[in-house]
């Protein structure tokens, strides 16, 4: 599959208010992320002065800080081209990011209560927050302003369906975790179906990390396999962490399973898992869930790293606009950042500012009439990012998934399969699931006899 | 069961080699080093820095690994233990210290080098045979460094004039002084060996499990059980128990499931304490008179 | 005239600082105010009683938060499979504390101190690792399965103490400050008692010293058993107020970042001394809020705070406090006379 080159020269800096209106839409066209769109909406409106505050509150200290200083930049980067093409019906954008730290849920209340209390934000467009546990919903809901998110939790959708009327403007801006597990079976009865991979059973064994996370894709993974022809025929819970694999192993490979699916994230602890299990490996493929996402598991398990399958529900797709993202992204902020984080929260201001410029402007902390009406617009307006289509399912506010939930990619976020073809490289894996975004092919690992 | 036994052996010997190191001062001095797990977590970060970050060959590793471990054991000294040693309260007042100066230890490492999991370079690959099975040389080496170390610490204690000066200073810090024993430095080279042999364990330990700032959290947890079960101070008995614990660990990995491993260890623990207040093969007293 | 006596003063002035603490959500502070006000009344609350325990009693637990977990979970699991309201289960939230103290208090009570830190520690790990490693399913909603404890993850959404539907929109921040003020008050009065019974000071002659004090025969395990059971009734209670206004109870909260933050706060105060965990409380609140830019060497900056009090002032905030009071005291007769 050949790779696509963008279709011209990466999108140069725009911060300068200065930059003339033609050369602006001529670079904005170049990856259409919505800056066009918004100066055209902006110069059909009155103009109004003032400010906007858009809060975010993501880890900038200790240990999940990789990924929330991606966060800021994404947000820093959307708010910095929006402002250049006029605000938001000439409101200047401006941002406040406030250190959820350890993402737990005291942290994040309290983030949140000094977000609209103190600094009055019309919006919260955030990363993620994996322990806050939905506790900052309610502090939102009271203060009906628009909050996007992408915590990856069917959380998410328990809420919201609670009380979609008070819950009205929190969004989840990718699909819930729960679709990993319900992806799976499919992506697998997919390359079953290829016949490069010829499994002697059906059996997937499963092993399931402590953390919720892992045990709700564990569950969907269970609840899936049946209609793809797949059975869980082992599944054992391990503590995290876990970096003794050898009892666990042993029990796996005692049933020969055609699937290994182990559930627990960390890459280190997963890196692991691989270099013992390739000590005395069995015919079987191994699914890991995000570990092998980061370069860290392939440095970590070096060459056994080869092979291993992973997944993401989120990810900078290998077409046009993903890499022209890509560029932009890495001109900014050096060569050494990670561009996917960065894309989501880019994403979702856009399409946030859009949203609200078409309402008419945005709502403060208390205005509940013009931030419904963002949120209607929100759910109406789908929106094209570097990871594919986000669109809001009006049942449970969060993004859909393609091809679990639509099978239409014009309408649903792809879920993205990856297999590690080069540990040694500088990208490791590589796109082998769902087409038409793939950008290489399924190949038996080494280690099957 | 070749696997349970295999694990066990493995598994013992990193345990021992990491309970020594705390069984060491609790045993002569009664102080409980809650920073135990730090100072694994600066050996494994010693060893990663010299051969990562320095180039230097693999097996310089672990006596960076001590290297750093004494390193840190000297400054616990010079800024904690010499300020509370042998004054009212010590017992928990050098606990309080040491939690948080793990605390301060883990947050450099976090802040300073960074969050993020490597691989520790202090490692050799292949096998030996042995009839059916085999045994990984990383394992066989493990177990050559774990046995040496506790066969020197012994041998120091036991036959050599600072081992006696130990003892005595264990005993009674008071009349030690007024014998001319500057129990100062008698206190500081026990914390500086015990943080050498606790770094070199860091090292070991890391090589299963990666290298990150928290990683010492879980071996202290580890250590702890082991001393108390091995009895206070005992450092035979720490390597007993070390082993027993292990199989005991692996068991119940293999047959309850791999998280029954550790909650199985800490029931066990208290039951030992509430059942034979002295550990299991403890001579001394550590109930209350 | 009449001389007033300590404890008395001690009453006196917890009745007066609760009077006044009462009054600061009429002076219009936000609700992020309340809500961090709110947390750190908790966490005095939660010190009040370990410093009993610890300071006074001389019964070297680091395992307190344990019973915290026990009344929070009461409250939580209560509400979420029974539909109990965080009211009514308050006091069965005391009494799962207690339990727990008691179960504690009898493993410990015949060992000497680190032996007696390894235990109290070890069970607070057996509770942790057993709610983290806990999934199997036992609660099913339409789109996924939750285990009984809710694993790490935590519980939430059972209930909280209903000040908004009681009072009206935006009561809950002031209601549940004022909850929380309640529980400190509470937990400060028996800390207060204690401090000026008998048993108090049966425990001081015995941390003064042990082998005078065992040679008039002063037997104090009794005394200990009751003071920690005591201490677990309060925490047990301060936990489910703190999982009824937070909303959400998860295992994090015995991790070693609140037991460290907890532990500052009473050495910083001033261990064994009454008023220690509410002045430690507030130094380290006025430290946390106004050092956020370096949220990053925040447990570091406890530490440091920790270990320089505990080696340079060993008595804390309130040891220095009473002396320095001790000192005008002097001054004032001085020049009366």
């Amino acid at each position: 599959m050949p790779k696509m080159k963008s279709g011209g020269p990466p999108a140069p800096p725009l911060a300068a208010p200065t930059l003339g209106r033609r050369a602006f839409l001529s670079s904005a066209a170049t990856a259409g992320f919505g800056a066009a769109t918004l100066a055209g909406i902006n110069a059909g409106h009155a103009q109004k002065s003032g400010t906007v505050k858009i809060g975010q509150m993501v880890s900038l200290t200790g240990p999940l800080a990789v990924d929330g200083v991606e966060h800021r930049n994404g947000l820093a980067m959307a708010i910095e081209e929006i402002n250049a093409a006029g605000g938001i019906l000439g409101m200047q954008v401006e941002s406040v990011v406030i250190d959820s730290a350890n993402q737990t849920a005291e942290e994040v209340s309290s983030a949140t209560n000094l977000l609209i209390d103190r600094e009055g934000v019309c919006a919260i467009i955030n990363g993620y927050n994996v322990g806050a546990n939905q506790a900052e919903y309610d502090a939102i809901a009271d203060a009906s302003i628009i909050y996007i998110h992408y915590n990856t939790s069917i959380g998410h959708h328990e809420v919201f369906e609670s009380d979609p009327d008070r819950y009205f403007g929190i969004f989840m801006a990718d699909p819930a975790e729960s679709y990993y597990g319900v992806g799976l079976p499919v992506m697998l009865d997919r390359i079953r179906k290829q016949g490069i991979w010829q499994p002697k059973n059906n059996k997937i064994a499963l092993i399931t990390g402590s953390l919720p996370y892992s045990i709700v894709i564990s569950n969907a993974i269970r609840d899936t396999a049946a209609q793809y022809g797949f059975e869980v025929s082992f599944e054992e819970v391990v503590p995290v962490p876990t970096t003794e694999w050898g009892a666990v192993l042993r029990k796996v490979r005692d049933d020969a399973p055609a699937v290994i699916a182990n559930t627990h994230f960390y890459p280190g602890d997963l890196a692991q898992c691989q270099v013992q299990f390739a000590q005395n490996p069995t015919d079987s493929l191994f699914y890991y869930q995000y570990g092998p996402l980061l370069k860290a598991f392939s440095d970590l398990a070096g060459e056994a790293a080869r092979g291993v399958l992973t997944s993401s529900v989120i990810g900078i797709l290998p077409d046009a606009m993903g890499n022209a993202f890509r560029e932009t992204y890495h001109a900014k902020f050096g060569d050494a950042a990670e561009a996917d984080p960065g894309a989501s929260t880019y994403s979702e201001m856009y399409h946030y500012a859009i949203a609200a410029a078409l309402a008419g402007g945005v709502g403060e902390p208390g205005n509940h009439d013009q931030n419904r009406k963002i949120a209607d617009n929100l759910r109406r307006f789908v929106y094209r990012a570097p990871f594919g289509t986000l669109r809001y399912d009006p049942r449970f506010n969060a993004a859909i998934p393609y091809p679990t939930l639509s099978n239409d990619p014009s309408l649903a976020m792809p879920h993205l399969l990856y297999q590690i073809k080069d540990p040694g490289a500088a990208n490791p894996k590589k796109l082998i699931y769902p087409e038409p975004y793939n950008e290489a092919e399924f190949e038996l690992p080494p280690w099957f006899a | 069961m070749t696997d349970i036994l295999a694990t066990t052996l493995g598994l013992g010997a990193l345990y021992a080699a990491s309970a020594v190191s705390l069984a060491l001062i609790w045993g002569t001095f009664g102080m409980l080093n809650l920073a135990h797990g730090a100072f694994i977590t600066v050996g494994a970060y010693a060893s990663l820095l010299v051969v990562r970050d320095l180039g230097m060959p693999w097996w310089t590793g672990v006596f960076a690994g001590a290297a750093g471990g004494a390193t840190i054991g000297a400054l616990t000294h010079i800024l904690l233990v010499s300020r509370v040693f042998a004054r009212p309260a010590f017992e928990i007042n050098i606990i309080i210290l040491t939690m948080a100066a793990a605390t301060i230890m883990v947050d450099g490492i976090n802040n300073l080098i960074g969050p993020a999991t490597a691989r520790q370079p202090f490692s050799i690959d292949g096998r030996i045979a042995f009839g059916a099975t085999s045994i990984a040389w990383q394992t066989v080496m493990m177990i050559a460094i774990s046995v040496a170390l506790t066969a020197a610490l012994t041998l120091v204690l036991r036959h050599t004039a600072l081992g006696r000066s130990i003892n005595a200073v264990a005993q009674e810090p008071t009349a030690a002084r007024l014998n001319g024993i500057a129990v100062g430095r008698i206190v500081l080279k026990v914390m500086m060996i015990s943080g050498a042999v606790a770094g070199v364990s860091g090292v070991l330990i890391t090589h299963g499990t990666a290298v990150y700032p928290t990683v010492g959290q879980d071996p202290l947890l580890k250590a702890l059980i082991i001393c108390v079960i091995g009895g206070l101070g005992s450092i035979p008995g720490a390597v007993v128990a070390a082993f027993l614990l292990a199989f005991l660990e692996t068991l119940a990995q293999y047959e309850l499931g791999t998280k029954w491993g550790s909650p199985v260890l800490l029931i066990a623990v208290v039951a030992v304490l509430v059942l034979r207040p002295n550990g299991l093969f403890g001579t001394r007293d550590i109930a209350r008179n | 005239m009449t001389r007033i006596s300590a404890q008395r003063q001690d009453y006196l002035l917890l009745a007066a600082l609760t009077a006044g603490l009462a009054l600061l959500p009429l002076t219009g502070q936000s609700n992020y105010v309340l809500g961090q006000a709110t947390l750190y009344l908790i966490w005095a609350a939660v010190v009040s009683q370990w410093n009993l325990v610890l300071g006074v009693a001389g019964i070297m637990s680091i395992g307190n938060l344990a019973l915290f977990a026990a009344g929070g979970y009461a409250v939580a699991l209560l509400g979420l499979y029974h539909g109990v309201s965080p009211w009514a289960s308050l006091p069965v939230a005391a009494l799962a504390g207690l339990v727990m103290a008691l179960l504690m208090g009898l493993a410990t009570l015949r060992l000497r101190g680190a032996y007696t830190v390894v235990v109290t520690l070890a069970i607070a790990m057996v509770m942790y690792q057993l709610i983290v490693t806990d999934v199997d399913c036992f609660r099913r909603t339409p789109s996924a399965c939750y285990s009984l404890t809710g694993g790490a993850r935590g519980l939430t959404r059972f209930g909280d103490f209903g000040f908004n539907d009681i009072f009206g929109y935006g009561a809950a921040a002031w209601g549940n400050f004022l909850l929380a003020l309640a529980v400190l008050a509470a937990c400060m009065a028996a800390a207060i008692t204690v401090v000026h019974s008998p048993y108090g000071r049966a425990f001081q002659a015995l941390r003064d010293n042990e082998q005078v004090a065992r040679a008039r025969g002063i037997r104090v395990e009794k005394f200990q058993l009751i003071v920690f059971a005591a201490a677990g009734l309060f925490t047990g209670l301060a936990g489910a107020v703190y999982a009824g206004t937070q909303r959400t109870f998860g295992p994090q909260v015995l991790g070693f970042p609140t037991l460290l933050f907890l532990l500052s706060i009473m050495i910083v105060g001033g261990r064994g001394r009454v008023w220690g965990p509410v002045l430690g409380t507030l130094c380290l609140a006025l430290v946390q809020e106004n050092l956020t830019s370096m949220a990053q060497w925040q447990g570091t900056i406890y530490a440091v705070l920790l270990i320089l009090i505990l080696i340079l002032a060993p008595e804390g905030l309130a040891g220095g406090l009473s002396r320095l009071a001790a000192l005008v005291r002097a001054r004032l007769k001085g020049g009366a006379a």
